[in-house]
């Protein structure tokens, strides 16, 4: 009850009234809905940014390394150590968690809000009838879940004219295809080696994984995914953090020691 | 505490496992939810019911299954469209597995099939002469020869059709979700006239002394002269509306999903009474010598005297749960009350029409 008053009819109601003013167009209401939710998130994007370079830089200087060596085997010596230099240089290791945090049941909610509101069955738009605001009329659902050649609602192949038995999933090359770019550009070099075999795994296997929901699922989901990848490719490219060279083979992606 | 890098990093990547895992079980978990609600329809010996995986036969007296189609279960084929008897030994039903399925009464095997449909196939199909009507997710309404399957004209509207046109004389009236009533001349398919009501169409108007009665989406329920495109009277509700009405002895009934039950003249959209409860009413009411049938969102049976709403028996608060969500149209069958559910414990349900007592209920074993 809590999450579809606070956080999911107010979202679905946004998406529609989106989707109202442009016209009736749900695929770019998905993508612009995806950009506002995006925008009103940069704060907390902001904070975990500079919260990751802070411990970034931490995890390079001489101190943290020495600290490392100097209590291998010691477990319990070394994380009070590493507590004494947070400490010292005012860095609070959970704070680039918190937005992460924040940020997780809005993304759930962009996620669901999508689901609901192409409503495809009789259960579903019945459903949603009943969270519209007075704002939203009624008559604008079911919604028009035609975009180019999709059904947002169903999911999505391209069948060309000389092709016509085979459905090609385009959308779901492009969730692959930008997932891996987001993941690759925007993920920052980690210091060690265990952390670079985790961001290894990370690239390889959200793309999949998206790309997987993106084949089975509603093609609205993609397109969600596809949004979203790109706005956090241009975002991150915005404020100077994509590593494009990150996408030359063969570049390792454990950072350079100090 | 404050954890280590290390942990932290551990964290992270849970917390992205996490994330990731969650998106992938709010859709993908155990069996499929249900997506529409059953397909009830009966005959003087049997219910058939389309849910799920399968359609089923099912004893009148007994609550019996007599039969399912298919036998087996198979996760690509779901029916929900309430199915359509023929007359003639058939049962015709459609999938979302976009084919229409006619079974033989009697055993439920399979006698024809169509697949030329590129959609789901949510409503029910109409029986019009020797024609089947089947309307499909993709804005198509196929004509069908009952007989045989064979397609023998076709209908495009500009959005889907979720539910069974209503046939009258030559004239199919066809409801969209493109706000559209069309008017389809049954011999060859062409559209003679439509109008556009404003909001989606998701149940078969009602015909009641030549006029068509519909619902929207837009809290009204309007008459209209078929090959006018102003309504004769518009009747406002508080809710919107999805099951049209039905109609006895000069009055018609339905309901809102705001829970409101409203009895009026036909003739001029006039008010005989109204009847509050909380509960959302989804679909046409049932009507029976002087006795009003209907069924909420929440579980609750009414039956009500149909001249002035006074109570005639209704569902206990422990019966709900089982009952779960009823949003089909319930079936008045000799001195039964035949209801429909989803989310419950049960499938079917058969009530004493004078009593309420439950006479059996019916769920699937697989």
């Amino acid at each position: 009850m809590f999450w579809d008053t606070f956080i999911l009819d107010p979202m679905i109601n946004t998406l529609l009234r989106i989707y109202d003013l442009l016209g009736n167009n749900f695929g770019i209401a998905i993508v612009v809905f995806t950009a506002v939710i995006r925008a009103l998130t940069l704060p907390l994007t902001f904070q975990q940014q500079r919260s990751t370079q802070k411990m970034q830089d931490m995890q390079k200087s001489k101190r943290w390394q020495d600290i490392q060596k100097k209590y291998k085997g010691e477990k319990q010596k070394q994380q009070e150590e590493t507590m004494k230099l947070y400490q010292e240089l005012g860095i609070n290791p959970l704070a680039g968690c918190l937005p992460m945090l924040i940020q997780f049941p809005i993304i759930i909610g962009l996620y669901q809000s999508i689901t609901r509101a192409l409503a495809s069955t009789p259960v579903e738009l019945l459903d949603l009838s009943r969270h519209l605001y007075s704002w939203n009329p009624p008559s604008l659902i079911p919604l028009n879940n035609q975009f180019l050649w999709m059904n947002l609602a169903q999911p999505e192949r391209l069948f060309l004219p000389f092709l016509p038995t085979v459905g090609i999933p385009v959308l779901t090359i492009l969730v692959v295809i930008t997932t891996y770019l987001q993941t690759k550009l925007t993920t920052p070099p980690s210091p060690d080696a265990q952390g670079s075999q985790m961001t290894k795994m990370m690239t390889l296997y959200m793309p999949f994984l998206l790309g997987w929901i993106a084949y089975t699922l509603s093609a609205g989901l993609a397109l969600y995914f596809v949004a979203s990848n790109v706005l956090a490719i241009v975002q991150y490219a915005v404020m100077g953090k994509v590593d494009w060279r990150s996408l030359i083979p063969g570049r390792a992606v454990v950072s350079q020691k100090p | 505490m404050i954890p280590s890098p290390e942990r932290r990093r551990r964290i992270r990547w849970t917390l992205g496992a996490a994330w990731a895992a969650g998106i992938v079980l709010t859709g993908c978990t155990g069996a499929p939810p249900a997506t529409s609600w059953p397909g009830l329809t009966a005959d003087s010996d049997r219910a058939y019911v389309a849910f799920q995986s399968h359609v089923y036969a099912v004893d009148e007296q007994t609550g019996r299954e007599l039969w399912r189609f298919p036998s087996e279960a198979d996760p690509a084929r779901t029916y929900y469209a309430t199915p359509v008897l023929t007359g003639t030994g058939l049962l015709v039903v459609g999938g979302y597995d976009h084919k229409v399925y006619a079974l033989d009464v009697e055993r439920g095997t399979e006698e024809w099939r169509f697949d030329g449909a590129a959609d789901r196939i949510i409503g029910g199909a109409a029986l019009a002469g020797d024609l089947v009507l089947v309307p499909v997710a993709d804005g198509k309404l196929y004509a069908l020869r009952a007989t045989d399957g064979e397609l023998v004209w076709t209908f495009q509207a500009d959005a889907g059709l979720w539910t069974a046109p209503l046939i009258d004389g030559e004239t199919a009236y066809v409801p969209s979700l493109d706000h559209h009533l069309y008017a389809v001349r049954l011999s060859d398919g062409r559209s003679m006239w439509d109008v556009n009501l404003g909001s989606a169409l998701v149940d078969t108007p009602s015909l009641i002394d030549g006029r068509l009665l519909v619902g929207t989406f837009e809290q009204r329920m309007l008459a209209l002269q078929p090959g006018e495109s102003q309504p004769v009277w518009t009747l406002p509700t508080q809710g919107l509306v999805w099951g049209n009405p039905a109609a006895a002895d000069g009055v018609a009934y339905f309901g809102d999903i705001a829970g409101v039950m409203y009895a009026f003249h036909p003739e001029d959209g006039s008010e005989v009474w109204q009847y509050a409860q909380p509960n959302a009413i989804v679909p046409t009411p049932a009507l029976d010598q002087g006795r009003l049938f209907f069924v909420t969102q929440a579980g609750e049976v009414f039956a009500r005297n149909a001249v002035d709403h006074a109570p005639i028996w209704q569902t206990s608060e422990e019966q709900k749960a089982g009952l779960g969500r009823l949003l089909s149209e319930p079936r008045v069958q000799g001195d039964v009350l035949l209801v429909a559910s989803m989310e419950g414990d049960r499938l079917l349900t058969a009530f004493d029409t004078a009593s309420g007592d439950v006479r059996w209920t019916f769920a699937p074993t697989d």
